[in-house]
């Protein structure tokens, strides 16, 4: 064989394979790893024509390598700027981009040999200048070779890319339609196949039913919805299944299941057939909306038109409706029957045919008015009825307005007011006749709206008033005018009018000129049908001549009563039947009753049961007969004691002689009843009393004699006119020293100093007393011996029956120590006054005194003590023993020194300040000072025990000073041989406890006692221990100042208390403190 | 005792009391240096001038003349310069007013001079002290007054 002729005729396979073919045979494949085109072997130039000729696209992979081959048929799927020419490159290199998926393909092919086969299956690669999304419906199949060996891979394949994105947007617009309908506001709902399997529902197709998805998705619907079944739905749906004609329907009313109640919806839907793609009916689409609510609203509007009518036609009024521009398009029955008329002739503006002509005129113009300015219209006129007869209507026409506030038509009436004109005019007639009338009667009218208080009244009313012209008067003005005193009758009747519903009272007015007048009211109350007081209308009548009279009437009887009641005689009235009907004060006050005691259980109460049977007799038979009441009886006082009256009663009668009232009086006459036993009784005691007194004036007489005889302090004696003594008693002749022998017969001028007879003193006495039946005197008189006496002097003028002068009684008081007793009080009280002076003066003086003390005393002092310790610190080896002692002597001087410096400064301090005082705790004064002293307690085994103390109104460091010397007294004067106690305790007293003299008896006081078992002191010095300087023992045994109580007194005083000791030798001392308790 | 040098400034117009005070501080063991001067005035001027070299404590005498220790007092404590100065003051008098207003112009301690030199002694050593411990604030009224 020769390679060459082999060679052309090998090439064969290329012939007609197009541009692919051609590119195969121009490609140098000597540099492949096919080798030279004439070496290739037939197997894959058998293949190669295959594929080549093949007008579906087709790939090969051929050889180790892969190499690759396709035809024209593929060459589109490489696109513009891709892979082509890929021809005689290796697999690998070409696809290196998908390489991981077809690689393994491809070996799968080439070891089993068995086709691999995709549909629609995306394989992304490079083309047209980018990655594109490719879609591929491919089989891989394998290639043999020459030795039956699979040799390379056949890839048949065509590129689905268009129809994939194509049926994906189709589903994509399915998806989006599903989802319209689902989401669309009408009920949309699918029914597929005979059964009506419902496919899809809208949520406004659930919400419709009443059914979840749930229940009715994928369900035969009349299962779902059985009570469809019975409604003619089915039947519907079934024609529309069968002839494919759509079915609308609207405002149906449905019956449906809804939370488990039937329920009526209306409902607008329409039945579509839905067709396969053979045209064959497989579905129903159901499209509706609910119209309830439109349904209902129509249906009660329709109603309300419809009732609206029925009424109108049943009015009594003629009644009619118009467009806004007056066209009447409709009158109820009335009208018609009224007028006669057919609609025809009225509607419109046909009315005026049944107008009186006269008035037709103003009528069109007063309605052509109201229609241009849409105000209601309104107007009397006559409309002519069937009978051709004119009444009088009321016409009232008001405009009816659309939701937007737009007159969309006008609704008038027309009321026949024919017989109320006619009534109205009889009224006008009867009130001008009732005018007439009260105008005549003098009565003014009201009427007083209960409601809004505002009154209606008559001119004659207001002429009661004093108002006129016109003037109205307010129901509060009218208020102004009653009388204060009336305002209450006026409210009490308005009151029980409210109840009865008659109001009646008379009241006084004060009028503006200030006369009063008098008027009566009289009135009724209307009420509403809820009985709710609405008015008051009445009359007012001017009573004043009246009302004046009857005043009269009434002032007499008070002045009656008053003169009756101010007589001590019992006064009574009865009626002419003999009921007692007045009592006067005089009754009330002798018997204690009140007149409703006697008015309950009568006057017979007062009289003696003894005689109550005559008086009841006696006084039927006064009454019966007419004559005059005279009777004796006994009446019961206050006092449960019955007195003897005399009761007498007169018939007053009118001039016709008719018994009109009973007056009666009746009058005690106990005392005259009972005078004649009294007489003797009292002419027997007056006898037995002058006995008695005889014999008294007897005994008097002799003991009065007894008596001078036997007075020795006083000096008695009798003179006789001239003023010669007469008779002598011993007290006489003890203090003047005569003796009754001596001195009888003799004048008493003996007695008088010669000064006093000179001036005549005896003489004057004398005519004192004949003058004024008396003369006293003190003065100096003579005894017998010649010393002079101070005496008290009392002369009386003696008197026969016949009141003639028939001399002088002298009684003489020898008055000499009381007179020395007063002298000496008198200059004691003014050596008091002079030592209180001085006493100020000195206080004044230690005041000054202790100033200069606490400043310039105390410097120089303090530098001697200072020396004198540096002295005997730095000196005391240079001093002899008599030195050191005189030294100590002079240290003790200046420390007592020191010390009275102090106590004068605490001293002179001691004044009460005002603000200084608050309430203290005298316990918690105590403890300090106690605290203070603790040492020297100690020392002397003292004990100190407080009871009962409390808190007082205190200068507290006052007192805190006082307990200090108090308690340091005590410490000082103790008894080395008794262990020292010192009681402090305090009590309330009341200042009239007899121990406490001093004490002002309506004041209480706190009374703190210090008390301690110490040296004590004899009672005499009491007082005196308080004084200044006051020192009882001598300063070696007990150092001091003699300050030290002093300023307790003082401090006492301040407080204005006070403060007393008690001392008994051997025994102790007590301080007793006594403080108001509220001291300021 | 310290070695800490105290500067005491002492006010006393009273001869007797100026030696009776520098006796009892040599008594005293206490490391102090002491000046004096005789009235209010004489005090103003030596704090003015001396302002760089002031006392650690002062002591003040309540009566003098032309100036009292009241005056002296209160002029000291407007001072900014040496307000912060403790001031005792030594008086004679023991007047409770007196004493009240002083504690309340801002004085550190009251000294009540006393009548006997071991007293005295007592009372300088116990203020020196208790100045010492207190640099700075007032004591309580209680602790006002030094007793001996």
């Amino acid at each position: 064989m020769k390679p060459t002729s082999y060679n052309n005729n090998n090439l064969q396979f290329l012939t007609g394979g197009g541009e692919i073919s051609d590119l195969i045979r121009e490609k140098d494949w000597s540099k492949t790893s096919l080798g030279k085109i004439d070496d290739w072997p037939v197997s894959l130039r058998t293949t190669l024509g295959i594929i080549l000729h093949s007008a579906f696209p087709m790939f090969l992979f051929w050889g180790d390598d892969l190499v690759c081959f396709y035809n024209d048929a593929f060459r589109p799927s490489l696109g513009i700027e891709g892979k082509h020419p890929a021809i005689g490159k290796k697999g690998m290199e070409v696809w290196t981009e998908i390489w991981d998926f077809i690689g393994p393909l491809i070996d799968q092919v080439m070891t089993t040999a068995k086709p691999v086969w995709f549909e629609n299956q995306l394989v992304p690669f490079y083309r047209n200048g980018k990655m594109e999304d490719i879609y591929w419906t491919f089989c891989y199949s394998a290639a043999y070779g020459n030795d039956s060996n699979v040799n390379g891979v056949v890839v048949t394949c065509t590129e689905t890319t268009n129809t994939v994105l194509t049926t994906k947007k189709l589903e994509e617009s399915e998806s989006r339609l599903r989802t319209m309908i689902l989401q669309a506001p009408v009920c949309i709902a699918i029914f597929r196949g005979a059964d009506f399997i419902t496919e899809i529902a809208n949520s406004a197709s659930l919400e419709l039913w009443g059914r979840t998805e749930e229940e009715v998705l994928n369900k035969a619907i009349f299962e779902a919805m059985p009570e469809l079944i019975e409604q003619g739905i089915k039947e519907i749906i079934h024609g529309v299944f069968t002839s494919g004609k759509k079915f609308a329907a609207s405002d149906l009313p449905v019956q449906i299941i809804k939370n488990g109640k039937l329920e009526t919806l209306y409902i607008n839907f329409s039945f579509e057939a839905l067709y396969d793609a053979s045209g064959t009916i497989d579905g129903i689409m159901c499209v509706g909306t609910e119209v309830t609510e439109q349904v209902i609203v129509r249906k009660k509007i329709k109603e309300s038109e419809e009732r609206f009518k029925a009424m109108a036609d049943n009015i009594p009024n003629l009644a009619w409706m118009a467009h806004p521009d007056g066209w009447i398009y409709w009158y109820n029955k009335k009208w018609y029957d009224y007028t006669g008329t057919t609609p025809q002739q009225m509607e419109g503006w046909g009315w005026q045919s049944v107008h009186d002509e006269k008035v037709l005129h103003d009528v069109l113009v007063n309605w052509r008015n109201s229609i241009e300015i849409g105000k209601k219209f309104e107007m009397v006129f006559p409309l002519k009825g069937a009978d051709g007869t004119f009444r009088q209507f009321l016409t009232r026409v008001l405009p009816v307005y659309d939701e937007h506030g737009r007159i969309n038509q006008w609704f008038g009436t027309n009321t026949d007011i024919s017989d109320q004109l006619e009534t109205s005019r009889k009224i006008e007639d009867n009130e001008k006749k009732l005018n007439a009338v009260l105008k005549a009667s003098e009565l003014g009218t009201f009427k007083l709206d209960l409601q809004s208080y505002e009154v209606d009244c008559s001119e004659r009313f207001h002429e009661i008033f004093g108002y006129c012209n016109g003037e109205k008067l307010s129901h509060g003005a009218f208020l102004k005018h009653l009388l204060p005193d009336d305002v209450n009758i006026r409210n009490n009747a308005f009151k029980q009018a409210l109840q009865t519903g008659n109001l009646e009272y008379q009241s006084g007015i004060s009028l503006r000129d200030n006369s009063i007048r008098w008027i009566e009211i009289k009135g009724k109350i209307f009420y509403d049908e809820k009985n709710k007081p609405i008015s008051a209308i009445g009359t007012c009548r001017d009573i004043s001549k009246e009302k004046n009279y009857s005043k009269e009437l009434e002032e007499r009887e008070q002045k009656f009563r008053l003169l009756a009641d101010s007589m001590p005689q019992h006064i009574w009235t009865a009626d002419p039947q003999g009921n007692l009907n007045y009592y006067n004060k005089s009754v009330f006050d002798y018997s204690g009753l009140s007149p409703e005691q006697i008015n309950k259980e009568g006057w017979i109460q007062i009289v003696h049961p003894d005689d109550r049977e005559k008086n009841i007799k006696e006084w039927i038979e006064a009454v019966t007969t007419g004559k005059d009441f005279l009777f004796e009886h006994r009446f019961r006082r206050h006092d449960g004691t019955y007195r003897w009256q005399l009761s007498r009663a007169i018939p007053q009668k009118d001039e016709k002689g008719k018994i009109q009232m009973w007056v009666g009086t009746s009058t005690d006459i106990q005392e005259q009843k009972s005078f004649s036993d009294e007489l003797e009784k009292k002419v027997k005691e007056r006898t037995a009393e002058l006995i008695q007194l005889n014999e008294s004036l007897k005994k008097s007489e002799e003991r009065y004699h007894l008596m001078v005889k036997e007075v020795q302090d006083y000096a008695i004696l009798f003179l006789n006119r001239e003023g010669l003594v007469e008779n002598w008693n011993e007290g006489a002749e003890k203090i003047k020293g005569y003796t009754a022998k001596e001195i009888i017969g003799k004048s008493f001028s003996n007695f008088y100093t010669e000064e006093d007879r000179r001036n005549q003193l005896p003489k004057r006495l004398l005519n004192m007393a004949l003058q004024n039946g008396k003369a006293t005197q003190e003065g100096w008189r003579v005894r017998k011996d010649g010393n002079l006496f101070w005496a008290s002097v009392v002369i009386t003028a003696v008197h026969n029956e016949k009141k003639e002068v028939i001399g002088f009684s002298k009684v003489t008081h020898d008055l000499t120590a009381k007179k020395e007793a007063d002298d000496a009080l008198k200059d004691k009280q003014l050596e008091l006054e002079q030592k209180n002076s001085e006493l100020q003066k000195m206080n004044k003086a230690l005041q000054s005194f202790a100033y200069i003390s606490s400043h310039d005393l105390q410097e120089p002092l303090r530098k001697i003590q200072t020396f004198a310790t540096r002295i005997i610190e730095k000196e005391k080896a240079n001093l002899s023993e008599t030195g050191k002692d005189l030294f100590n002597r002079m240290q003790k001087a200046a420390e007592r020194m020191q010390s009275l410096i102090d106590d004068l400064l605490a001293y002179s301090h001691t004044h009460s300040l005002e603000g200084d005082f608050e309430k203290t705790n005298l316990n918690a004064v105590i403890e300090k000072v106690v605290q203070d002293l603790g040492e020297e307690i100690e020392q002397k085994h003292a004990a100190v025990h407080i009871k009962g103390l409390c808190e007082v109104n205190i200068i507290p460091f006052q007192f805190q000073q006082l307990f200090y010397n108090l308690i340091s007294n005590s410490l000082k004067f103790s008894n080395p041989e008794n262990p020292l106690r010192i009681t402090i305790y305090s009590e309330k007293v009341t200042g009239s406890k007899p121990e406490n003299q001093n004490l002002h008896s309506n004041t209480n006081y706190f009374h703190i006692t210090v008390a301690d078992n110490g040296i004590g002191f004899e009672p005499q010095y009491n007082e005196k221990i308080f004084e200044l300087f006051q020192r009882l023992h001598g300063r070696n045994e007990y150092p001091g100042t003699g300050l030290g109580l002093a300023i307790v007194k003082k401090i006492v005083e301040n407080h204005n208390g006070i403060v007393t000791a008690k001392g008994e030798v051997g025994k102790g001392a007590i301080f007793d403190i006594y403080l108001p308790v509220d001291s300021k | 005792m310290e070695a800490e040098n105290y500067n005491i400034l002492l006010v006393d117009d009273d001869a007797d009391d100026c030696m009776f005070f520098k006796d009892a501080l040599d008594e005293l063991a206490v490391n102090a240096s002491l000046r004096t001067v005789n009235n209010g005035e004489e005090l103003m001027n030596f704090l003015v001038n001396g302002i760089n070299n002031l006392p650690d404590i002062l002591f003040l005498d309540f009566n003098m003349p032309r100036k009292t220790g009241f005056e002296c007092l209160a002029e000291i404590k407007l001072n900014e310069k040496f307000n912060q100065i403790p001031v005792i003051i030594f008086s004679t008098s023991r007047n409770p007013e007196v004493m009240d207003m002083l504690y309340n112009k801002g004085a550190k301690y009251y000294i009540r001079k006393p009548p006997t030199f071991v007293n005295l002694k007592s009372v300088i050593n116990k203020a020196i002290a208790l100045c010492r411990e207190n640099k700075i604030s007032q004591p309580s009224k209680e602790k006002f007054v030094i007793e001996p």
